[in-house]
């Protein structure tokens, strides 16, 4: 592996590439400092098409903002590259779908009017008046409910259903327009079964990755149950804000990439979470990104940078876009 | 097993019951009618022709009268005319509000470059009492119809546009992201998932709206008018005519009140998504 500085060189990137960010800062205003505060430091990240990215890390750690920016939902503040499928990121489109963990149904429909609504809207006006394609379009839906297991809860409310029903019905309304109109290509979900009880969880994420190696699409997936992290992901990014370096201490604010780990996918059973490998892999991550008093050096950030896309640009003080940077945000 | 008795009435734990429940809501209509009936009973002895509180039978032949014998002059009915121009009236004004509310209050919660475009301005124009600025509106667009319906518009469309406008900032940011990601135009993100979500709302408020506008049609009325509810008991205000005023005032009362139990109903049957949701 070729190192620069001491520092892991950038893989190539080609087309293939879902996402590309480099050098990403990212802060907000905190009234109690009178000056932004840095959430994102450094953040360097290619992921390829089809990989399952579980992001992990401490509470506030920024994970959520990460993936935010890569939505759209909010725009990055500096960055030498923030590009998503081979176009800097926009604002939220249909090529990257949102599964959040609460508010992910329209309250206004049923849960059949809300799988439907992803069709209509990318719909053309001739397909929207042919009956031929609505009943096609019934059809799909009808589908996803059943394999959602809500064909009895069809034509009820999102206020009516549990908590469980309302996030397979999200996932349902999501994934449906993939057959047709080939989207999304990036699948993102933000905690999406946190609010839901162990056992429905489980059959959650079954579920999310048997549509995964269906479709072949990029997930990012943000959640803070390092099990599920370990289960689902084909690839584990640590955000952490408990990094150490050389520099003066206020320069160390922000949560950096402390671990990128690659995993094979096995044999997809939750029984796997019972295996001393699985245990031993979540107490390391546990130990390395979650324990504050457990600060990695920024020079030995290379022992846990494993995933053979990760690398790392140039720090802050080095890197070209530091005086910007810091007229923005400092 | 002894059983816990329940009060009926009484303490924090009572439960009335329904029948008794609904028994108790009537005594204080009953006692109210009780006691004005009384007192224009006691007031009729001593004086056989007071003005002040007519007997029920006086307020009856009045009413009689002005709902059935039409007006010699003009051939109309003074009660069936009066109720079609009061109706007109907050009808339209509160219908134009409707639209004005909707149309402002979702452009400035959901459109940041609308919002700060106008909503310095409204907030201003919303704190200028309606009534008081009756007079200007009544010098510019004279006493004609143009000026009740622009009354009823300021004094209800503004506040309403202002309370639209909360409720979609109050939306769920993510409901807005997630129909961009389905595929949703900017267009389609207010017409299919804003639009929906805030017209049960928006009935809501001009439901509480109709009070005001209700203020707003009678003040019109009264000051400038030839016909109307209003405009009727402000003209028999000149003869002391109780015996037609009073049975005016609880028509009002009435009318306001099945406008607003129509639209409970519109809102229960049209949006069973809202009312399951708020019940």
């Amino acid at each position: 592996m070729s190192t620069k500085n001491g520092l892991k060189a950038k893989p190539v990137v080609n087309g293939e590439v879902d996402v590309h960010i480099e050098s990403a800062f990212h802060g907000y205003n905190d009234d109690t400092l009178g000056r932004k505060k840095i959430v994102l430091h450094n953040i360097d990240l290619v992921v390829d098409r089809g990989e399952f990215v579980c992001m992990v890390g401490p509470s506030g750690c920024g994970k959520s903002t990460l993936l935010k920016l890569v939505t759209g939902q909010e725009r990055v503040q500096v960055a030498h590259h923030f590009d998503v499928l081979n176009h800097p990121v926009g604002f939220p489109d249909k090529h990257r779908g949102v599964v959040f963990q609460k508010y992910t149904l329209q309250p206004h429909l049923t849960v059949e009017g809300n799988v439907m609504l992803g069709l209509e809207l990318q719909a053309s006006i001739p397909q929207l008046i042919s009956p031929r394609w609505r009943k096609e379009a019934r059809k799909i839906v009808a589908r996803y409910i059943e394999r959602m297991r809500l064909s009895d809860a069809k034509d009820k409310y999102p206020r009516e259903l549990s908590g469980g029903m309302q996030q397979r019905a999200a996932i349902a309304q999501t994934l449906v327009t993939v057959d047709l109109f080939k989207t999304p290509s990036i699948l993102c979900m933000d905690e999406p079964f946190g609010a839901l009880d162990p056992g429905t969880r489980e059959d959650m994420q079954v579920l999310i990755l048997e549509l995964w190696e269906k479709y072949k699409m990029t997930v990012f997936f943000v959640t803070h149950d390092l099990e599920e992290a370990v289960f689902l992901a084909s690839r584990i990014i640590v955000l952490s804000q408990f990094w150490t370096s050389d520099k003066p201490a206020d320069k160390q604010e922000g949560s950096r990439i402390v671990m990128d780990i690659a995993l094979e996918r096995k044999a997809m059973s939750t029984l796997v979470k019972k295996t001393p490998e699985f245990g031993a892999l979540v107490k390391r991550i546990l130990d390395e990104g979650f324990n504050p008093r457990h600060r990695s050096h920024v020079d030995n950030f290379n022992q846990n940078l494993l995933h053979p896309r990760s690398f790392q640009s140039l720090s802050l003080e080095e890197s070209h876009i530091n005086g910007t940077f810091h007229e923005q945000v400092g | 097993m002894k059983k816990v008795r329940v009060p009926w009435f009484f303490g924090l734990h009572a439960r009335p019951g329904p029948i008794f429940g609904r028994l108790l809501g009537i005594i204080p209509i009953a006692f109210l009618v009780f006691v004005y009936i009384s007192c224009s009973h006691k007031r009729h002895i001593e004086n056989p022709s007071d003005k002040l509180m007519p007997t029920v039978s006086q307020m009856y032949t009045e009413m009689k009268q002005i709902m059935t014998i039409p007006d010699k002059r003009s051939g109309q009915i003074f009660f069936w005319a009066d109720t079609k121009a009061s109706l007109r009236r907050l009808g339209i004004g509160v219908g134009i509000s409707a639209i004005i509310g909707y149309m402002l209050g979702v452009g400035m919660g959901m459109f940041p470059g609308f919002r700060a475009l106008l909503l310095p301005t409204i907030t201003g124009i919303s704190n200028i009492n309606p009534l008081a600025l009756l007079v200007i509106i009544l010098v510019f667009l004279g006493v004609g119809e143009s000026s009740k319906i622009f009354l009823i518009v300021f004094g209800v469309g503004i506040p309403i546009s202002r309370s639209v406008q909360k409720m979609v900032e109050n939306m769920p940011n993510e409901l807005t992201v997630k129909a961009l990601t389905l595929g949703a135009s900017q267009g389609e993100v207010i017409t299919r998932v804003v639009t929906p979500q805030v017209l049960p709302q928006l009935i809501e408020l001009v439901r509480v709206s109709l009070g005001a506008a209700w203020i707003f049609v009678i003040a019109a009325e009264a000051i400038a008018s030839t016909e109307g509810l209003g405009y009727r008991i402000y003209l028999q205000q000149r003869y002391m005519n109780m015996a037609l005023i009073i049975p005016y005032v609880i028509y009002i009362t009435l009318v306001a009140f099945s406008i607003d139990y129509g639209l409970q109903i519109l809102l229960r049957k049209c949006f069973r998504w809202y009312s399951s949701s708020s019940n």
